[in-house]
């Protein structure tokens, strides 16, 4: 494994992303997605987080996580904006992650790559260009949200600036075993639009399977955490359990990684 | 000196079908190599198992002394896959610097090698171009052009020729002329008139089994002439067969004939009597192969 191949992949991959002419198109169409979230979702929610119905409204939808505690953040849009980005990153970003290899290899690019990089550089090349993209995206999300706060306060931004550093690296360890598992996804797929539909009926197949074992045979509700996300809602307090929230994501990561790169390894191009 | 491939007793099997069957293979580097064979003969299969693309069911395979796909073949062993297409997304430019960068060129020398390989295949204007934006023959040429990026010894082409104009496939047979000296071609095609000119060395795909041919190096008694006329004339059997030193004349196929004869020393050369025939007979003649033709040899023969 030559970690220098890696790189020269993983760089194409994100110019794959954000140097062409369809990158360009569909960073704009995030951008003004993530506008209009600021504009009507993040500045007014911001006018209504000191009221206790709201409050209440947090505990209905998420539990007792302790998130509530974020309504009392003094740069109120780093708190409404964990919540929106913990929720609608996970399916953009397996949307955006649908295609990592599937379409290069039923086109036979991938011929041309693996005569000049293993496999298991051509699998780590793309799912590290996809992280590093990932890390871009929140990023460029996470300057709306400090626009917002120094307009308001800008004596407030360098707590306000801890918290989105803090809050970036949890979402990216949160959202990698996403990408993980849409790689190992894309080697039995033959199409993103395929490897979409799996993992949706993972998500509603597999969690309704795992429930009713849960609630007949008593199985542990800890195998919850062998879909990806699941420790989610525990970051955007930003003191998440190590083990669940940080680490147990890239012991996944690193077993979807695995299988994947076992089944690609073992396939034909 | 390791050879270029070699391979163990390769079968493969796609479900309950057997493409190949107990292949043995030892080629050494040289001038290029024909892999010919009828649809389904398991012509891809192999192509693909020597890339490294597809691992065989059961054999062992070796290029260049290596496993298939193992870091030490890259730049050493380049191909063009049959159908294989670029990305949509890049310039091809973008996409060969990429190949020739993850073949250890520097950013700078990356683009001077792309310029060179595409201007091998007179594609110079393309490399800004997406490979949506170029016909399919342009296209073709590209993945050929990929497929010389730096000095590889052994180059693997499928099918280069299909699909492209007669000026461009005469352009690319010559490139694979003019590079014979220092890289080993193995080249698939249906053409065998093209095959023939260019390939001393046949692997005869069937059913999955292989059979290698010398071309016209049978070492028999016996040497051969095929006369190919525009148009067939009743005596022409008799006229040859009346010829000094011919042994047998057989009708291979409509207006083309193979003669075989004995050389004599201090005789006439027996294409010249052949010519002189011709000549006499007011036949008109399309061709004449010193030799059997690669079509005859693999089919007439029974291979």
């Amino acid at each position: 494994m030559d970690p220098v191949r890696i790189g020269k992949l993983m760089q194409f991959e994100l110019a794959r992303h954000f140097l062409t002419k369809k990158a360009w198109l569909a960073l704009l169409a995030f951008a003004l997605v993530w506008l209009m979230i600021y504009r009507y979702g993040v500045y007014e929610a911001v006018n209504i987080l000191a009221q206790p119905e709201f409050e209440q409204f947090i505990l209905a939808v998420f539990g007792n996580l302790g998130l509530q505690s974020l309504l009392h953040w003094p740069d109120a849009e780093m708190a409404v904006y964990c919540l929106i980005a913990m929720i609608t990153f996970p399916p953009f970003i397996i949307y955006l992650c649908s295609d990592q290899f599937v379409s290069d290899r039923e086109r036979g690019t991938l011929r041309f790559i693996a005569l000049r990089a293993t496999r298991l550089e051509i699998v780590l090349g793309r799912f590290f260009g996809h992280a590093l993209s990932t890390a871009f995206l929140i990023a460029i999300s996470l300057c709306g949200a400090l626009i917002l706060v120094a307009l308001r306060d800008i004596s407030i931004l360098p707590q306000a600036l801890w918290h989105a550093l803090q809050f970036e690296l949890l979402l990216l360890v949160n959202l990698m075993p996403f990408i993980a598992l849409m790689s190992l996804l894309n080697t039995v797929a033959r199409s993103s639009r395929m490897a979409l539909i799996y993992v949706i009926l993972l998500y509603t197949l597999g969690l309704l399977i795992l429930s009713i074992l849960q609630v007949k045979l008593g199985v542990p509700e800890a195998l919850d955490y062998l879909f990806p996300g699941e420790p989610l809602d525990q970051i955007a307090t930003l003191r998440p359990p190590l083990m669940s929230a940080v680490l147990w994501p890239l012991v996944q990561t690193g077993l979807f990684l695995g299988l994947g790169f076992y089944k690609f390894q073992r396939g034909s191009l | 000196m390791s050879l270029l491939i070699e391979a163990k007793g390769i079968s493969h099997f796609f479900g309950a079908k057997q493409a190949l069957q107990d292949v043995n293979i030892e080629l050494a580097a040289g001038k290029p190599i024909a892999l010919v064979g009828p649809n389904g003969a398991g012509k891809t299969t192999l192509f693909s198992m020597i890339c490294g693309y597809l691992q065989p069911s059961q054999g062992e395979i070796r290029v260049l002394g290596h496993k298939p796909g193992s870091a030490a073949l890259f730049g050493q062993l380049s191909a063009l896959p049959q159908d294989a297409l670029l990305s949509p997304d890049f310039s091809v430019g973008e996409q060969l610097g990429l190949f020739a960068r993850l073949q250890g060129f520097s950013r700078a020398k990356a683009r001077s090698e792309c310029e060179r390989v595409l201007e091998l295949v007179n594609l110079s204007e393309t490399l800004n171009n997406r490979p949506n934006e170029l016909s399919h023959g342009m296209k073709k040429r590209i993945c050929i052009a990929q497929a010389l990026i730096g000095s590889p010894k052994l180059v693997m082409l499928d099918e280069a020729t299909a699909g492209l104009d007669p000026v461009n496939a005469r352009a690319i047979r010559e490139l694979v002329s003019m590079h014979s000296d220092h890289t080993t071609f193995v080249l698939s095609s249906h053409d065998l008139s093209e095959l023939e000119r260019l390939c001393d060395r046949v692997l005869y795909l069937r059913q999955g089994q292989l059979a290698t041919h010398e071309l016209n190096q049978g070492g028999a008694q016996l040497r051969y002439l095929t006369l190919q006329l525009r148009e067939q004339d009743e005596q022409v059997l008799a006229h040859l067969n009346a010829l000094d030193q011919v042994v047998e004349v057989s009708n291979s196929q409509r207006n083309e004939f193979v003669i075989g004869y004995k050389h004599l020393a201090d005789t006439e050369a027996m294409d010249i009597q052949v010519l002189r025939l011709c000549h006499q007979q007011g036949w008109q003649y399309r061709a004449l192969v010193n030799g059997h033709t690669l079509e005859n040899q693999l089919f007439a023969t029974g291979a």
